[in-house]
């Protein structure tokens, strides 16, 4: 069993095989038995912590999967990674979501940390520039020379990248 | 099982005693089957460094990422797409946002939330293809900050359909040379059909004449593929061959796709590539009776070959390759519909009068619906594969258990097994059609039978398993008998196994030993 602490004070023990996805936990337990003393989290919020272990047990007897070669398209990684169950897990709001994906990054779960961005890619599918910016709530700090020099960009990339 | 609890105060680091005296299982002497003894007077220095790094790391913090982006002026003289390392504190261009936008209103979400490699890692699901070109270039246009991170993928891969659209897209270069460093894949598409083209031959003139082209403003190429380019009879096509190679000094992988015309006029494009390492010849058409004598291409760093469909375009012009000595890795397909089985002999033996050294051999046999694969190809192929001294031996798409008898399968592989050759891995992967019967057959016909029998006989050679051979097996069906064979010899190394057909991983994986199989399933 492993056990850890998380950012705000909440403690969780889960079996070794739930743990050890998490490479962070795998890095501090050095690859086996039992973790006797709790291992601290304190970048991960409790409400997080239960997301990240809901994952991490739902996907404990998966086989190690064959690394997927850069740049592999978005769809193809969908139909190799994601089944039904990721996808309603991973349907949370927007702060919940952020927050999932640095967890995975910090706990160095690679495969949780995919989904969380595929996600996010996937929320971006069809939008246009404003709609983003909307969406994230981000402002457009380009200005008016920007905007005509990237607009010539868009136009011949559009064309290009058939 | 989880549980959860509640701690006053946080606890200190694990010590090392916890952590690094302990036996570690996953350290194996994989010859021997012994565990090693993993102490922390071994390891110390690495594993405390590391525990420390861990410690110190934020989420928030942007860490170096190293990702597939490329880029290209760090390590121009890779072949395979470079690494990037992407670290805002060393590249101050990317921070230029944050500070341009200073005086904007802080904006919420994404933006502050996620850091820099992350955010790349968004931008690399959206690279740019047929589907999510629009996307990724909306995000592209979103802020400057996202700019500067899409950037790279945006013009990562260009298709050129046309001459005008060539001289088009190198007159914005010319302007914007920071976008063109970006460029590391170009594929031409069939200029000869574009519309454009059908216009008039302005297009051509302009293209021949002074005004600037592709070939010189793309330093970071490394990638070109020419395809669909049918029309090279015409007086215009041969000369185009000749010069759009010239300029692109730096493309090391060259794809020659779907093409017909004139092997010299193919063998004059190839020489202007001399630093090529990766030639690819697929569905290469050309004019039998064509008397021109085909120059000879001296492609003295060539290591990959690939050669698909086989027919007399390609024979041609790898007939006209130099220095094939320095191939390493050949991969070799036969084309069904062709009749390329007549020159399937005279192909192996010119190239095993090559002076070559393999290390990676991949035979495709599409063998024709009739099964006319005979005994005589097999061992045909049986000699070619003992003219090489090579580790490594891929053999796909076979119909091995289908329509090619078993026993000349066999022979092959037994051949392979008691020559002298230095095959250190085989893979034998099955085709749909096969995955078809296997599973149509599973009340115990006889190609079930069949297939047991050959997976039990090549596991059980002691010729495999004693050299320690890496074995990959796919689709197949007697899981549990793969695995006790491969638990018969402390000396086989490595196991791969794909494309597992039937559910029964987790129970048959508790019979290999660990760290010693990669296991996947599809």
């Amino acid at each position: 069993m492993v056990t850890v602490v998380v950012s705000d004070g909440v403690t969780f023990t889960m079996e070794q095989d739930v743990a050890f996805q998490c490479g962070l936990i795998a890095d501090f337990a050095g690859g086996g038995g039992d973790q006797e003393e709790p291992i601290p989290i304190q970048a991960v919020n409790s409400t997080v912590m239960r997301k990240v272990i809901e994952y991490c047990e739902h996907h404990r007897n998966d086989p190690p999967q064959p690394e997927v070669p850069e740049g592999t398209p978005l769809e193809r990684k969908d139909r190799r990674g994601r089944d039904a169950w990721d996808k309603q897990f991973i349907q949370v709001e927007q702060e919940l979501l952020f927050e999932i994906i640095l967890a995975a990054n910090y706990l160095n779960i690679k495969p949780l940390l995919d989904l969380g961005c595929s996600q996010v890619a996937e929320m971006m599918k069809g939008k246009t520039p404003a709609e983003i910016q909307q969406m994230f709530n981000i402002v457009n700090g380009f200005t008016a020379d920007e905007e005509a020099q990237n607009g010539e960009g868009e136009e011949k990339a559009r064309n290009l990248n058939s | 099982m989880v549980t959860e609890g509640h701690r006053d105060e946080l606890p200190m680091w694990p010590s090392p005693h916890a952590s690094g005296l302990r036996q570690n299982p996953f350290i194996y002497d994989l010859a021997a089957c012994t565990v090693l003894p993993y102490t922390l007077e071994q390891s110390s220095p690495s594993l405390l460094c590391k525990m420390q790094q861990v410690s110190r790391r934020l989420p928030s913090r942007p860490r170096p990422l190293e990702l597939n982006v490329g880029h290209p002026e760090r390590d121009p003289s890779r072949t395979s797409l470079p690494k990037l390392t992407v670290d805002p504190r060393a590249d101050p261009s990317l921070l230029t946002t944050h500070l341009a936008d200073r005086h904007n209103p802080p904006s919420r979400g994404i933006n502050l939330g996620l850091p820099l490699e992350l955010l790349i890692m968004v931008a690399s699901y959206l690279r740019n293809n047929a589907k999510e070109g629009k996307s990724l270039r909306a995000f592209s246009l979103v802020c400057r900050h996202w700019r500067n991170v899409a950037l790279p993928f945006v013009f990562d891969a260009l298709t050129i359909s046309s001459v005008t659209q060539e001289l088009d897209v190198a007159a914005f270069f010319v302007s914007h040379p920071d976008h063109a460093k970006w460029v590391r894949s170009l594929t031409y598409i069939g200029l000869v059909h574009s519309p454009l083209y059908m216009e008039g031959p302005d297009a051509w003139d302009s293209w021949f004449g002074d005004q600037p082209k592709l070939s010189g403003f793309l330093p970071n190429l490394v990638a070109l593929t020419m395809r669909s380019f049918w029309g090279f009879t015409d007086v215009e096509h041969a000369p185009f061959l000749k010069k759009i190679g010239r300029g692109f000094s730096s493309v090391k992988k060259l794809a020659l796709e779907s093409c017909l015309g004139r092997p010299d006029d193919f063998t004059a494009l190839i020489s202007n590539f001399d630093n090529l390492e990766s030639l690819s010849l697929k569905r290469i058409t050309a004019f039998a009776a064509d008397p021109t004598p085909i120059p000879t291409c001296f492609l003295s760093r060539l290591v990959s070959l690939d050669v698909k469909y086989p027919g007399l375009g390609n024979h041609n012009i790898v007939s006209r390759l130099e220095s094939l000595q320095s191939v390493r890795d050949l991969k070799l397909s036969w084309d069904m519909i062709l009749g390329a089985k007549d020159t399937t002999a005279s192909y192996l033996t010119m190239l095993s009068q090559e002076n070559m050294r393999i290390d990676s051999l991949a035979l495709c046999f599409a063998i024709d619906a009739l099964g006319t694969f005979i005994d005589a190809d097999i061992l045909t192929t049986a000699d070619f594969l003992r003219a090489f001294d090579m580790p490594s031996l891929r053999m796909t798409h076979t119909f091995a258990f289908v329509s090619v008898p078993i026993r000349a399968i066999s022979t092959m592989l037994n051949a392979i097994a008691t020559r002298g050759n230095n095959i250190r891995r085989v893979r034998i992967e099955l085709t749909s059609e096969d995955k078809r019967v296997f599973c149509a057959n599973l009340a115990g016909s006889k190609e079930v039978e069949e297939h047991c029998y050959f997976i039990d006989k090549v596991l059980s050679r002691r010729e495999y398993l004693d050299r320690g051979i890496k074995l990959e097996v796919s689709n197949c069906f007697s899981f549990r008998q793969v695995c006790e064979g491969n638990g018969t010899s402390p000396r086989l190394r490595e196991v791969e196994l794909s494309r597992y057909m039937f559910p029964r991983l987790a129970r048959e994986k508790a019979l290999l030993p660990p760290r010693r199989t990669s296991l996947y399933a599809e």
